[in-house]
């Protein structure tokens, strides 16, 4: 044996590990031979009671024959089947569906689940109920939008505007404002999905007090929207002390397209940032003001690479007078920034100087 | 012998030499004038015997520093795999894949002398599930028929593409693309290295993410839908890596990994289970501690505008997937700009690995010297406070693993030994060092295979996992130890200056 304590004690860890290792393998060999087993049946199980399902929708099967085949523990399996199974039938069979997850208890399985299952059960969950309008599963989503875990607020949140039942937008955006995940564009995604009806009520969450990075997510999805009623609110944040804001402004005012914009995006193409002038040019592209051909052209010869790639795009997208602009440009002999990027951005296009 | 005594005493010299270290660090010349002295004190401790005892326990005391760091790491990755790993769910990635949060990405897919491998990987990348994306391919000057394969498959034509010279690189020869396939691009310029390749394909990338891959890889088809997930959910996010896994013994088909199985030949067979160790407890432990100092050139996502403000991938350097990381670490520092970077387990690119000991000891010394000479490079980051955990932690594992590790390894491989037999040290105290090394590093690959079981499960059969057990044993016989040799290679070109990328012979992915 060793004739230290210091060496006694590598020897015995070793000893100590020599037998852990081969333990934790025949454990991990055991427990994956049993799952891949149980997962085969799980599967199969699966395939069954979907098929069943399919049958009680499209009218083939009774609620008792699909209760005397449900075991106790097909709840969960049926739960976690859910969202799939939604999406496989619309209309009356939907409803018949839904009608028969809330019976067999199903729902109730997956309250319970979101509840007190971990993350990744709560986030499932979500997404499962998402399907469901019953007033006590919108209460639970709702509740769920004060969850620690971000992933999972996000996945109420999304599950409640995919059924559509945003009552009250203030409640629903204090959920998504709380800790960590403020910052994720699927925020942005969800106020987008919410779709023209909202836009009012997002309009008026415009003016109120919120982060930064909110009410970023608010001007780009009121832009992707494409509900003019936005225009005038986003015009002003184009002279937004934070660049961030100028570019995003305008990054939205582009989407939207619309002339009332017009002088925003003008000192948009002035802005002292090039990200800014970046999204304006991109912005008059859109727009296709031809007001924008002279201070296009200018932005040609801006240091910017970016800023002379985006005006050129953008003089092409305006049209015959945008397009000559570049064709006069593109046939100097000797051709500075702006000659150079007009005849790369025409023979892009297959136009020759 | 070694007593306890002693042990406390290398503990103070080692605490001195570590304040002085840390108390210097704006000035290198004190530094070197510190560890000198504390060098010259160690070496002229009178008699041979204080000497070996001293050697003997440094040895040991690395030895178990470094098993102790793997498992801490361990424990580190359980956690950030049950907790941070982003959830990642199957209807979550599709309505990804329809939405409209995603930002494009140019692959840039660096190929020199890929004649065999490039067609399938392209033909691959093209199926990948994303909703905007490019293929840059920059053919960086092949001698082999590279280029005409891919004009060939691909019907490529000359085309023209504007771009700025953001960061440097050898001359652009030709650009190539096609009506048939508009994702694709092809790029042919001078030889100038896979960094220079790399920079080649960032000027011409017009989107705000770019993603690097080894031209003979295979991305997962979901692979970039999950690697984006992060740059969604955080602008904080600069950098994602995802898992390298080995496809030598998978069946491939038409670009994509058709059946996983392990390799078949001994050699892939050690490296899947280096690669497990490597990516599920390494990496994923790094990223919780926000010290992560490589994304594997293999398969990277990146904000190009960080990218293109640190100056892009350095010239010179055969460890640029290591060398960016740091550089993009020390710039965010330096700027006091807020950061996150991420390493993924689930997104998941497969490679062939080298099949042959000549092949293997090439790239093994290839990435000991890159490892080097990106620690050497930014020695000013090592220890440093101001450069927070990556300083002192992420430096500090890589000062006990890439600078310290092989030299002290293989010393404690021959001179144990050595002073076994001169009667100097006890066969009891050599055993018990080779032993614990031994079962550490059996404990160790247990572990990755833990994590692997423990969420991602993608070696299909229960065999499989006896099979990676029983090769995590079978590798500290020979396959360890010669690591080591060509890590000490490593070593010696880079004191000696070499610059070469050394010969990669590619076998081409076996087809069904």
């Amino acid at each position: 044996m060793a004739d230290s304590p210091f060496l006694a004690s590598i020897v015995l860890v070793s000893l100590a590990l020599a037998g852990v290792s081969p333990l934790m393998m025949m454990g991990l060999v055991i427990n994956r031979v049993v799952s891949d087993r149980r997962g085969r049946r799980r599967d199969a199980r699966r395939e069954v009671l979907i098929g069943r399902m399919l049958d009680f929708t499209s009218g083939v099967g009774t609620m008792d024959g699909l209760r005397e085949v449900l075991l106790p523990k097909d709840k969960a399996l049926l739960g976690e089947a859910a969202g799939d199974l939604m999406r496989l039938v619309r209309g009356v069979e939907r409803e018949r569906l839904t009608g028969a997850l809330q019976d067999l208890g199903i729902i109730a399985t997956l309250l319970a689940q979101l509840k007190g299952g971990d993350r990744k059960h709560r986030a499932a969950a979500c997404a499962n109920l998402s399907f469901s309008p019953d007033p006590a599963v919108i209460g639970a989503l709702e509740k769920t939008l004060g969850d620690p875990n971000y992933e999972v607020r996000l996945a109420a949140a999304r599950a409640l505007a995919d059924l559509g039942e945003i009552k009250s937008l203030s409640r629903f955006i204090e959920g998504l404002e709380i800790g960590a995940g403020l910052e994720s564009r699927a925020i942005m995604s969800i106020l987008r999905d919410l779709g023209a009806n909202a836009v009012p009520q997002l309009l008026n969450e415009l003016d109120r007090t919120h982060a930064d990075a909110f009410k970023l997510h608010l001007i780009e999805a009121l832009g992707r929207i494409g509900d003019l009623r936005a225009v005038a609110p986003i015009v002003p944040f184009v002279s937004h002390a934070s660049v961030e804001f100028r570019a995003t402004a305008l990054r939205a005012l582009g989407f939207l397209g619309d002339n009332e914009a017009l002088p925003a995006v003008l000192r948009g193409l002035g802005d002292e940032r090039w990200e800014v002038r970046t999204q304006a040019a991109t912005c008059a592209g859109r727009i296709g003001a031809v007001l924008c051909v002279s201070p296009l052209k200018s932005l040609l010869d801006d240091a910017e690479w970016w800023v002379r790639l985006r005006a050129a795009e953008a003089l092409y997208m305006l049209g015959d007078r945008g397009q000559e602009t570049l064709l006069t440009l593109a046939r100097d002999p000797d051709p500075g920034p702006a000659g150079k990027t007009a005849r790369h951005v025409l023979a892009e296009r297959n136009k020759a100087a | 012998m070694p007593g306890v005594a002693d042990f406390w005493a290398l503990i103070e010299l080692y605490t001195y030499v570590l304040w002085v270290y840390v108390a210097s660090y704006a000035s290198e010349f004190w530094t070197y004038v510190a560890l000198s002295v504390s060098g010259i004190w160690a070496y002229i401790l009178p008699g041979v015997e204080p000497f070996i005892v001293y050697l003997s326990a440094t040895i040991i005391g690395l030895g178990v520093l470094q098993n102790l760091v793997y498992l801490f790491q361990l424990f580190l990755a359980y956690a950030e795999l049950r907790i941070n790993t982003p959830l990642q769910m199957d209807s979550a990635l599709w309505r990804l894949l329809k939405s409209d949060v995603t930002m494009p990405i140019s692959l840039l897919v660096p190929a020199y002398n890929e004649e065999t491998t490039i067609v399938d990987s392209v033909t691959s990348l093209m199926a990948l599930h994303y909703p905007n994306f490019e293929i840059i391919v920059v053919n960086d000057g092949s001698s082999d028929g590279t280029l005409a394969k891919m004009l060939e498959a691909f019907d490529l034509k000359p085309t023209s593409r504007s771009f700025p010279e953001s960061v440097s690189h050898k001359p652009i020869r030709g650009l190539y693309a096609s009506p048939r396939y508009p994702k694709l691009f092809v790029v042919d310029k001078a030889n100038g290295g896979k960094s220079d390749a790399l920079n080649a394909g960032i000027n011409l990338s017009r989107f705000p993410l770019f993603c690097t891959i080894d031209a003979d890889s295979i991305l997962e088809a979901d692979a970039l839908l999950r690697a984006v997930q992060p740059f969604v959910d955080d602008p904080k996010v600069v950098a994602v890596g995802g898992t390298i896994r080995i496809a030598n013994g998978c069946r491939i088909h038409a670009g994509a990994v058709t059946e996983i199985a392990l390799p078949r030949q001994i050699l892939p067979l050690f490296q899947t289970v280096e690669y497990l160790r490597a990516f599920l407890i390494a990496r994923l432990a790094w990223s919780r501690l926000k010290t992560l100092l490589i994304i594997s050139g293999a398969f990277g996502v990146f904000k190009r505008q960080i990218v293109v403000e640190v100056g892009g991938y350095s010239h010179g350097t055969v460890g640029e997937d290591i060398e960016i990381i740091v550089k993009i670490h020390r710039h965010m520092r330096e700027t006091k700009t807020e950061y996150r970077m991420h390493f993924l387990p689930e997104p998941v690119c497969w490679t062939e690995a080298p099949t042959t000991l000549r092949a293997l000891g090439r790239q093994r010394s290839r990435w000991q010297r890159g490892a080097l000479e990106t620690f050497f490079k930014h020695k000013r980051m090592a220890l440093n406070p101001r450069y927070g955990v990556v300083g002192l932690l992420g430096f500090g594992n890589s000062l006990l693993v890439d600078v310290l590790g092989p030299p002290l390894e293989v010393l404690g491989l021959i001179m144990l030994p050595i002073f076994w037999s001169l009667g100097l040290l006890s066969a009891t105290y050599v055993a018990a060092f080779y032993s614990l090394s031994f079962v550490f590093g059996v404990f160790i690959s247990v572990g990755s295979l833990f994590l692997e079981e423990l969420e991602l499960r993608r070696y299909p059969r229960a065999r499989d996992l006896i099979i990676l057990t029983l090769a995590a044993v079978a590798e500290n016989f020979g396959y360890r130890q010669m690591n080591n040799l060509w890590r000490i290679r490593g070593y010696w070109q880079f004191l000696t200056g070499a610059k070469s990328w050394g010969h990669m012979t590619r076998a081409g992915f076996s087809k069904t």
